[in-house]
Parts: C-alpha cells; structure tokens; sequence
C-alpha cells in the first residue's frame, strides 16, 4: 500500500498533466470561438470580434473565426467587412459563410442577390431548407409589378386590376372587338374587356398576354405560330381573351413575333411558337431562371446561377452572354446588367463622373448598384437602396421617384404605388401615363 | 503543490509524534515531492506562457520603424502575450495599419476602446484610428516612449535590437558575436560565408545548440547548391581526406547496381500489380533516394549529426534539411509529426505550437482557408526561424521564404479538388458518373467513407464503385505547349522552368509526350517514359509565330493515339485563336481528356469550354510565373477518377441531378442532366412529310404508253445514302440518291389511294411514312372556300373514298366586312383532305367542317403577320384544320 500509493499519484499526474497539455491548445481556440458565439447570441458583437479575432491570431486559417467574426461584423452594420472577411470562406465553398452571405444580401435588400447566392447554397448542400430559401427568394422577386407593357403596335396598362389597351386591334390585340380587325389605331387607353383581375400585363410581337391575380395566363391576338400556346394555330383571328393556363404558377412573361416564354414561379422556363411548338414546353437546359426580357429577334434569360443567356431568333442557340450577373435589362437592342460585385456592363459606352469609375466587368457608380437600364441615349442605375440616378452626357441627375423599373419595348418604366411612369433618359425626366389620354407631365 | 504542503505537514507531524510507520513516513513524503513537483512544473509553464515584459514589444515597434513587419511581426508572435495588454494589443493594431490590413486593425481598434485606458493611451488609440500612413513611422515612436521599460532596459533592448537585426560582428570572436556573424551573414544572403563563421563556431564551441545551428547553414548552403567539403572542417593547416567522394563513389556504385537489376527484370505485361512491376517500383525508389544522398552527403551528414537531438527546434531543423534536399513530403511529414510531439507540448511556447498545428492541420486536410494570407506567411516564417529565436534572420531565409512559399503555393487551387467529368445515361435507369480530382477524397469516396450520394433529392444505393488512381495505373499524357511569338522571352522561360519542375516532381505513372503549337503544330517529343527526353524537347521550345489551339489539340490527340491507360492532354496558351468545334468530338471519340492551362489574355471562356467538353479543368494563372504552381497543381489530379454506378428508382422524372457530398472536407459536385429517350431512339434517316399527289388520268395516259412506265417521285430527307430500297405502293426503282435526296420511280400501274412509303436501310432496318401518295381522280383547279378561308390550288383530285383533295394548297381568309383588311396568306406544301360531304361543283368545302393537312405549312410574305426574322414554317407533319365562318385553326392531331 505505501509504495501504490505514490504510483498511483504519480500516474495520475503524468496523466492529467500530459491530457492538459496536449488539449489546452485547441481548447483554447475552441473557448474564444465559443465564447464569441455565446457574445453573438448575447448581441454583444464587440466582445464576440474580439474572441475570434484572438483565435484569428492563434490560427489564421481557422474558418469558424473567420465566420464568427464575420458575422459580428454584418450585426454592427458593417457589411463591407464582413463581405471582405467572408471572401477566402467563399473561395472554399464554406456553407456558412453562404448562409452569412445570403442573410447579408437579404439585409440589404439585395434580392436577386440573396436569390443567387441562396442557389449556389442549395447546391452546395442539397438540403431541404436551403431549396425552400430559394423558393421563398424566388417568389419575392418574382413578386414585383408589371402594369404596363408596349408590343410591337400597341400597349398594355392596369389600372384597379383592369387591363387597358391602345394602339392597333388588327389581331385582336387589344383584347377587346374595338376597330377588330381594321388597320385603324387608337390613340386612348380603353377597356380592353378582360374577364378577371389583372395583375400583370406583357406584349409579344401583335399578342397581348395578362397574368391574373390567381397567377393564370391569358392571352388575346395574335396566333400565327402557335405562340398561345394553346395547341393550335389561329389562322383567322378573333376578338377576346383566351385562358391558357389554370394552373396559378405564372411568374412572367416575354416574347417577340410568334415565339412565348413563361418563367413560372418554381424558376423554370417554358416556351410556345415558332418551330411548330403549340403547347407550353419546358426549356430544360437553362435549367432555374429569375429573369426573361425579350426585344425585336432577341431573348434573354438570367438563370439562378447568375448565368445570362441570349438567343437571336428561335433556331439560334443560346449563348452565354456574361458570368456572375445578379441582374439585367433589354431595352431597344440594348443589353445591360449589373454583375454580382455591382458592377453596370452596357452596350455603348458612357461619359462617366468623376466619382464613378471602370472595372474590368464594367462602370462602377459610386454607390452600389442594384438594377441598370439603358436604351442608349442614357443609363438609369437604380441603387441597393431603392434610389435611382440617371446618367446622361458625364452628369447624374437623381430621379425623385423611387419604385420598380422594368423596360417596355423601347420604354423605361417606373412604377410605384403613384403609377406608372415612362422614363426619359435624354432629358432625364418621367411622365405618368394615365388611362384617360396618355401622358401627364 | 498546496495539497502536497499539507500532506507533508500531516507526514511530519504524524512521524515527530511516531503514529505512523516509516515506511509510510517515505511513501507521503514521496507524494509530497510529486505534487511539489508537478505544482512547480505548472508554475513555471504557465509563467513561460505569459510575458512579464515589454522586450518583444519594444523589438517589434523597433522593427516596425526601421520598416521590417516581417520581423515586427515575429516578434510580437513570441511575445505570446495576453490580448488585454494595450501595448500589445497598440502593437498589433499599428503593425496591421503599416501592412496595409485597414479591416483587422478597425476591428481591433473597436475591440481595444472598449478597455480602460488612460488619456494618453485614448489619444494613441484615436491617433492611430486616424493616423495617415506616412504618420504610422512617428506612432511607433510615441508608443516606444509609452512602454513602462527603465532606461536600462530600453538600452539594453536597443543592443539586442541591434545585434539581432544584423550588425556587423566581424571583430567579435566570442560564441555570442560569432552566432551574430551567421546571423548576418544569412541576412545578407551571403551563405558561403555563413558556413566558414558556422564551421569557426563548431570548431571553438562545439555544443548541441551549435551544432544545431550548423546543420542549419548546411541545409542552406545545400539549398543554395553551394559546394561543401571536407576540407572546409579540417582544422586550419591541415588537410583531411575527402571522405565525401568516397562516400559518394560508393553510393554511386549502390544504385548503378540497382540499376542494372532493374535492367535485367523481365519485361512488364503491363498489369501493374505484377510483382515484376512491384519489384521494379521498389527498386526505382531505392535507386532515386541514394542518387539524392550521394548528391547531398553533407546534407545527410548533418541529419546524422543531430539525429540524438530530440528537441522541437531539432525537428524544424530536420524538416529544413529534407526541404533543401528536395524531399518536401518528409519535411512536411515532419513538421505534421511535430504539431503533436511532446516536446511542443513542453515548449509552452503558443505560437509554435499554433503554427504547426497549422501546418498539420492545411496538409493533412481538404479544405482550408485563407493559406494565401500575411498572416499564414508570418507563422510559418516564424515557424522556420523557431530553432535559433536570437537569429531573426533565419526566418527569412532562403529556405525559410522558399518552404514557406511552397507550402503556400500547395495550398492555392488552380482547380477543383473534386470534379465531375461526366454522367453517362446511356443505360438509364443505371446512371454512371465519374468524378475527379485530388486522391485523398477520391480514396474516401472509393471507400464510402462519410459521403452522401443523391439523384434528385433522392438518396442512391451505389451499385458499383471503381477507382483508379493516376500513381497505380498508368497514363498517357501529352503536353501541348503555346510557342507562339508572345510566349517568348520570360513566359517561355517560366513555361520550361514549369514544365521541368513537373517532371522533376511527378509521381504519376506515365509515359509522357510534347507538342509544340503556333500557327501550326509539331510533336516535338513523341510518348516516352523518359523524363530527360522530354526535358531536352521542352528546352527546344523558343516562342515563335501565331496560335492555333486547335492545331496544338489536333496534334496532342495524335500524339496520344494508340497509348496505353488514361490519355490526358495538357494545354497550356497565353493567347487567343479561332476554333473548330470538331476538335472537342475528335477528343472525345479518343477518350482523351482536357486539361486547359491560360494565363495573360486568353479566352476564358474557350478555355473552359474545352476543358470542361472533354471532362477536365481549366486552370487561369494570373502570369507565366505562377505556371510552375499551376502544372503542380495537377500532379495530384491527373488519372484520379472515381466511377460511382448505381441504379434510379424513379426513371420517370426525366430532368434530374446527381449530387455528391464528401462530408468530411464538405466539398461537394453537383451536375444537372436531362434524359431525353426519345433522342436516344431518334431515327438518323429522315424523309420530310410532304405528301405527293398524282392523278390517276395521267397515270392512265402514262400507262397506255407502256405498261412498265414509271412516274418520278424526289424526297427530301436526310441521311437517304443508307437506303437500300424502297416501295410506294409498290417496289420502286432508285434512280439516284445523296445524303439528302431520294429519286424514286413509281411504276404506273399503281390505283387510285393512298399509299405509304417503306424505305428498308442497309442495316436491314425498315422505315414507314405513312400517306405519302395520294392518287386520284382530277377535279377542276381554282379557289375553294371554305368558312371564312379561301383555298387554291392548282391540283385537286378525288379520292376513291371521296375526299376531296387539293395539293399545295395555298391559303387567304376572307373578310366579313368591308372594313376588315384581309391579314392571312398561308402556304401548305403537301395535302389537304377535306371530307368527302364537300359541295365541290360549287367549289365549296362547307360553311363548317374539317380537313386532314398533310405537310408542311408555312407563312407567305403576304400574310398581315409576316415578319422577316420569323421562321415562316409553321407547322410540318399531320394536323387537322378547322373552319367555321367566325374563326379557323389548325391544330396538331
């Protein structure tokens, strides 16, 4: 007994010594980490960067500091840093620094963003939660409004849910029997006789085409190759709406002369017309979409990849126009989008301000840009926060106004809970249209 | 230790008042001492971790003045001092703001004013928030004049300072000033002279800490390829025997007779598993470590010499050696060992402990971050440096800037250390997909170990899984190298050197071959398993005219044709060229795979085409230096796959994705695919559906003439070269034939019908296209009306079962009013059957009804729709037209 004791004493402390030792490292990194999460979840964001930041100096590689101080970061309000901390976790696929990102991006109002990189989460976790993100992501943007449209001889407006029309009914494409079938064109916004409740409104070529409030597709003129796709080919032409789909999952609309794509609310796209195609067909090589603009021969989709496609008539391939693209617009032949790290590539170029600067992806305002809209006499850039500038001849003028943009044809339109208004970029000034005459100043 | 004091109290009390044993008295007082012991131990560890002075902070600001941040930065890792510490924590915020890192120092800035501190340590902290760079200089002063040091101690420190940044020592012959001489010397990169003063140090002060240090210098000197020799230890005066060429001559002979064994095995039959294949490989790798040793005796000479030396700065020192004989892998296995020794366990030393499991923790693992950063850098220079702390400069040593960059260079990915190469459904529902990438995922994938595998949201069951890897089986790769004229001068040179660092380094089992491409290509090096054959071609390439990648991928699939195992091409170009898409399909008909490598102006996205067409990855180097990286890079890529099989339950959905997730790195791929059966069973050979009409009067008239007379029928179609015979009807004659074009004649003996087409292929393989010929009897030509249309057509006939029928007919509406533009103007090549109620003396089809079209229909410049950029074929094949006097349309049946 006298001699175990000793040895038992002695083994016991070579033991505690050496598991000590040999564990107070990481415990000492895992202790900051966890006690910035515990700051983190206290809200004290201070505390929380000091105690990844002190693992950071132990361990410059180790990720969950890294995030952990990102994060702290982004909660006070400081989310350049964050995004700058977050980029190696990025480069390495890091899930969290995605979820970080994506929450970010949703912080500041960055949908199509937040949408994006929500599907490269998806991706990178196949994982029930994060496709529901995408799905919920997806529904806001596709959520906006499009009151007002301009196809190849005639408009579109709502106005209380009502669809109004002007313009030539050669085709039936005002909806209603108005001059049916005349080459006479009206000059006033008219009922256009639709049956149900209106939520957005598209033209294509000489076809009018309404999304209802039930997210149903509708259709009125126009049906020479099948682009209603309604199974048929019109071959005489008749005033009147026409349903298409009753299936409530129609996102948005765009088309030229005999061709018809759908993006419906799960991000895929369809398509009916030219090519003999009569019935709405899945487009499945896109794969998911967040956005269709179609102009003359032109079709252009931006996928939840940030890919941004185009395709010059139907029996074109699509073409990858540009990579890393959080949004874009076609108006008038002109191609512009704004990438993921905001900057605005146009068509032409633009006599710049001073502040505003060019990268190798394009002109960099000096404000992060969230939309941008040419149809070459200008630019509009439309900021994260919802303010618009318009650049025209080296000088920004701030539009008053603040709303959804979205291009018509050859039109740049502002819409809000005011109305709709059309854009001039030359003069860099709006109009409201109204139902009752056009334009008021 | 308090416990220990107590028990010993109790023991001597207990012994003075005789109430216990002797031997009991001996065995409490043992524990006594053991305690004591072990609470003396922690004392002094915890002490060793926790810095009671400023000496580090003085040297560090010292450094950040002279404008050092390397060694600024490495002495405030040796501080080790606690974060609260505001002159520390000052230091570490002025070092970040000096290097440029704004982010870090705002952050420990908003982190250090939530302390106390005094007016003169706010005012600090707010000059440094504020301080301009140019004013960062004078900050480092005040902050000197702020540390709590005497003035004794500050003159001592700037000595220190002194000494260890480098002064001359030339005079000083004591150990301290000749470690100082080594010191400077390293830091003047002056290596030769370092070993004379590291020679001079052994010889007056032989010690294990200079011996240490000399094995140091030696590992420097091997990695500078300076020459060693046994004279350079003789003692002055005398001369030695030259015991290395001995050595050497020796080693020499070792491995020429290995060699000739490996000659005298029998020729392999190329199973790899053999144990000739296995024997030889052992004998390769006995042969390349004496050649190693034979050409570094000294280098091995100083292992040996601290191989008694058991202490961590021994290790590092180790690790050294191994980096400068040009065994990186044992050197890292060193330092990886070393993360978990004892000895740094005991060292108490946080940093170095931080630092190598650092090290451990980025080679040993998948997935880390931020390798490329200051901060990493910092920590394995300070790593290097660790085994002499009094001589700052071996931190930024040759081999210490060397290792540290290849450790760093390691860690960049040019490419996806898991790929996916392709998805093969060609035997769907059973799915293959092959993956790519670094071996030691692929190797847990292989075993199943911790991944996920999903198709559409559904977990699979793997039916089978194969692995193949690029160091067990064997490869074909060829180098297709841009020697265009903006490749000369120093991208050349950095594509050679590159190359020649590849071959130096790789370890896959290949046969390798060179081509050259510029406007045209060459295969410089045809496949040989020669690394020194293809080493004289790629010293051949000068950089000369224009580029042509598809020449270069032409001649590199040439190159590969006929070799054995998996066939890689790798493509490296600075430049941009036009391309031919056939290319890609003659790489993959060969099964070659793509690697694409660019830097400069290249187009990103042809590159990334081509490697990703042909199931490997482009690699972007922002210049040619980054080459040598970017083809390492690929060493542990290149004949890695993985094949996963396995079997969907679900075949209906046909637009799916298969995922895969290795959940211990977390890197994951992901590729989408669509299952189309009905292009896998589309027919090559095709006859476009345009009926033809035919009238029975004139095969009457043809029939009177000779009764074997034929009429002629031309069908448009595609690949029609492959038809061996057809019948309409009956057998008919091929007159002529191409790929897109059919002659046949029809005899006239036919009767009035409808007839199918039957075209048998050479295969054996019979098509049918179904009423194809119409025959019957003439009827009046003209317009006919029909609801709100008007037809016209110039040949109409009626068909025995009634139909009235009009071929090409073409198609206008006709306006109810006056005021209604007429807007239709159709055109349908082929057959129009209207039901046999038709009221055809009056040339009427009927108010209502319906008619078979047959053919294509298309849209007329005419027609109030028509738009030149559409395309004007509406519909082909069979659909049913319906009219009534309101509205008409087709419809597809």
């Amino acid at each position: 007994m006298p001699v175990l004791i000793p040895l038992l004493i002695a083994l016991a402390l070579f033991a505690g010594i050496g598991w000590s030792l040999t564990h107070q490292e990481q415990e000492i990194k895992t202790s900051h980490i966890n006690l910035g999460q515990k700051y983190l979840q206290e809200m004290d964001y201070s505390s929380a960067a000091a105690e990844f930041l002190l693992c950071l100096s132990e361990d410059p590689t180790s990720q969950n500091a890294r995030l952990g101080l990102a994060q702290a970061c982004c909660e006070m309000g400081d989310i350049p840093r964050a995004k700058e901390l977050m980029e190696p976790l990025l480069a390495n696929n890091s899930v969290g620094a995605y979820q970080l990102l994506v929450t970010i991006d949703e912080k500041s109002s960055q949908s199509e963003l937040a949408l994006m990189h929500a599907k490269e989460l998806a991706d990178l976790t196949d994982n029930q939660q994060d496709y529901a993100k995408v799905k919920e992501l997806l529904s806001q943007v596709l959520g906006s409004p499009h009151s007002y449209d301009a196809g190849a001889d005639f408009e579109l407006l709502i106005r209380n849910q009502t669809v109004y029309s002007r313009g030539s009914n050669l085709f039936g494409q005002l909806g209603s029997s108005a001059m049916f079938g005349t080459d006479e064109s009206s000059l006033d916004f008219a009922s256009a006789d639709f049956p149900g409740t209106a939520e957005r409104v598209y033209c294509a070529g000489r076809t009018a085409y309404v999304v209802d409030t039930d997210g149903n597709l509708w259709a009125a003129g126009e049906n020479r190759w099948g682009q209603m796709g309604v199974n048929a080919v019109s071959m005489t032409s008749k005033p009147g709406w026409t349903q298409i789909t009753d299936s409530g999952d129609i996102s948005c609309v765009a088309g030229n002369v005999g061709t018809l794509y759908v993006m419906k609310s799960d991000g895929t796209l369809w398509y009916a017309g030219q090519g003999g195609v009569l019935s709405l067909t899945q487009v499945k090589e896109l794969g998911q979409i967040s956005e269709i603009a179609a102009d003359g021969d032109c079709i252009a989709v931006l996928t939840l990849a940030g890919e941004l496609y185009q395709k010059n008539g139907v029996n074109d391939a699509w073409k990858r126009a540009a990579k890393n693209v959080c949004h874009f617009s076609l108006c008038d032949g002109h191609l512009t989008w704004v990438t993921m790290g905001n900057a605005i590539k146009a068509s032409e170029n633009f006599a710049l301000p001073k502040e505003w600067g060019m990268s190798k992806d394009g002109i960099l305002a000096d404000f992060p840009a969230a939309h941008a809209f040419s149809n070459g006499s200008g630019l509009l850039v439309q900021n994260t926060d919802g303010t618009v500038v318009c650049l025209n001849r080296g000088k920004t003028v701030q539009i008053t106004k603040a709303g959804t943009i979205y291009t018509a044809g050859r039109k740049i339109v502002l819409e809000n809970n005011e109305g709709v208004f059309l854009v001039d970029l030359a003069e860099a000034s709006m109009d409201r249209l109204s139902t009752d005459g056009g334009l008021v100043g | 230790m308090g416990l220990g004091a107590i028990i010993f109290l109790v023991t001597l009390l207990l012994a003075i008042k005789r109430k216990i044993k002797a031997r009991w008295v001996i065995s409490l007082l043992l524990c006594c001492a053991l305690l004591g012991g072990a609470g003396v131990f922690c004392f002094r560890y915890t002490a060793s971790r926790t810095s009671g002075d400023y000496d580090y902070a003085y040297l560090a600001l010292r450094c950040m003045e002279k404008g050092m941040t390397q060694k600024s930065s490495i002495y405030l890792k040796r501080s080790n001092a606690d974060s609260d510490d505001f002159y520390y924590a000052a230091s570490h915020i002025l070092l970040e703001r000096i290097q440029g890192n704004q982010t870090l120092a705002d952050i420990q800035i908003d982190v250090l004013q939530d302390m106390k501190m005094d007016s003169e340590q706010e005012d600090l902290l707010e000059a440094l928030e504020k301080a301009e760079l140019q004013s960062l200089s004078r900050l480092c002063r005040t902050l000197i004049e702020m540390l709590p040091l005497r003035e004794d101690e500050l003159q001592k420190l700037e000595d220190r300072f002194q000494s260890e940044s480098g002064n001359d020592y030339s005079e000083n012959a004591s150990e301290y000033g000749l470690q100082m001489r080594i010191n400077c010397d390293i830091g003047e990169n002056d290596v030769d002279q370092a070993m004379d003063d590291a020679i001079e140090l052994i010889k007056k002060y032989p010690n294990a800490k200079n011996r240490l240090l000399l094995a140091s210098v030696i590992a420097e000197q091997t990695y500078s390829g300076g020459h060693i020799s046994s004279e350079d230890f003789a003692p002055e005066g005398k001369s030695v025997k030259d015991t290395e060429s001995k050595e050497s001559d020796s080693l020499r002979q070792q491995y020429e007779e290995l060699e000739r064994e490996l000659n005298r095995l029998p020729q392999t039959d190329g199973d790899i598993n053999s144990s000739t294949n296995k024997r030889a490989r052992e004998l390769e790798d006995q042969i390349d470590e004496l050649r190693l040793m034979s050409k570094n005796i000294f280098a091995y000479r100083a292992l040996n010499s601290i191989a008694s030396d058991t202490s961590l700065e021994a290790e590092i020192v180790r690790a050294k050696i191994y980096y400068a004989v040009h065994q990186y892998d044992q050197a890292m296995e060193i330092l990886c060992d070393a993360a978990d020794s004892p000895q740094v366990v005991l060292s108490g030393d946080r940093s170095v402990q931080s630092a190598l499991q650092m090290v451990k923790k980025v080679y040993r693992t998948d997935n880390s971050v931020e390798t490329q950063g200051r901060d990493f850098r910092n920590s394995l220079e300070f790593l290097f440096g660790y085994a002499h702390p009094e001589l700052m400069n071996f931190s930024a040593s040759p081999i210490a800037q060397a290792f540290s960059e290849q450790i760093i260079e390691d860690q960049k990915s040019y490419n996806d250390r898991l790929f996916l190469v392709d998805i093969d459904t060609s035997q769907y529902p059973t799915v293959c997909a092959e993956l790519a990438g670094k071996s030691t995922i692929l190797g847990r994938i292989a075993q199943q170990n911790n991944i996920r595998v999903v198709d559409s949201q559904q977990n699979v069951s793997i039916d089978k899984i194969e692995y193949l890897t690029g160091t067990e089986n064997f490869n074909s790769i060829c180098f297709a190298v841009d020697n265009s004229g903006s490749m000369s001068g120093t991208a050349i040179n950095d594509a050679k050197d590159a190359l020649h660092n590849f071959l130096d380094l790789q370890n896959i089992r290949a046969s390798m071959s060179l081509v050259r491409f510029e406007s045209g290509a060459e295969i410089l090096v045809p496949l040989t398993e020669s690394a020194e054959q293809l080493k004289n071609g790629v010293d051949t390439l000068n950089g000369n005219g224009g580029t042509n990648i598809c020449a270069g991928i032409r001649e590199g699939i040439a190159a590969l044709t006929g070799s054995v195992g998996s066939k890689t091409l790798v493509l490296m170009t600075d430049g941009q060229s036009s391309f031919d898409e056939s290319v890609i399909t003659e790489a993959i008909d060969q099964d070659v795979t793509i690697f694409t490598i660019g830097f400069g102006d290249v187009n990103d996205e042809l590159l990334e085409y081509i490697a990703e067409s042909c199931g490997g990855q482009y690699l972007r180097a922002t210049d040619s230096s980054e080459l040598s990286s970017v083809y390492s890079s690929l060493r542990n890529v290149i004949g890695n796959k993985v094949t996963i099989t396995y079997t969907i339950q679900n075949p209906e959905e046909t637009d799916r994705y298969f995922y895969l997730q290795d959940v211990e790195s977390e890197m994951s791929v992901r590729g989408n695919y669509i299952v189309d059966p009905e292009k896998e069973q589309a027919c090559e050979v095709f006859v476009s559906e345009k009926p033809i009409v035919q009238t029975i009067e004139y095969l009457d008239s043809r029939r009177d003439y000779s009764p074997d007379e034929t009429f002629t029928v031309w069908l448009e179609g595609g690949n029609l070269k492959q038809v061996a015979s057809a019948s309409l009807g009956t057998d008919c004659t091929i007159l002529s034939q191409d790929e897109t074009y059919l002659e046949l004649g029809v005899p006239v003996s036919l009767a009035g019908g409808v007839y199918a087409l039957n075209l048998k292929l050479s295969d054996g393989t019979v098509l049918t296209f179904d009423e194809m010929l119409w025959i019957g009897n003439s009827l009046d030509s003209g317009y006919y009306y029909a609801g709100d249309l008007k037809l016209w057509s110039s040949k109409v006939v009626k068909m025995p079962d009634g139909r009235i029928v009009l071929s090409d007919p073409s198609i206008q509406d006709e306006p109810d009013d006056e005021k209604k533009l007429q807007t239709l103007s159709m055109q349908l090549k082929g057959v129009a059957a209207f039901s046999a109620l038709a009221d055809v003396d009056n040339l009427s089809l009927g108010e209502t009804g319906s008619a078979d079209l047959f053919g294509v229909l298309t849209m007329s410049s005419s027609d109030r729709a028509y738009t030149y950029s559409a395309v004007q074929t509406i519909l082909s094949g069979r659909s049913l037209l319906e009219y009534n006097p309101e509205h008409s349309c087709v419809k597809v049946r």
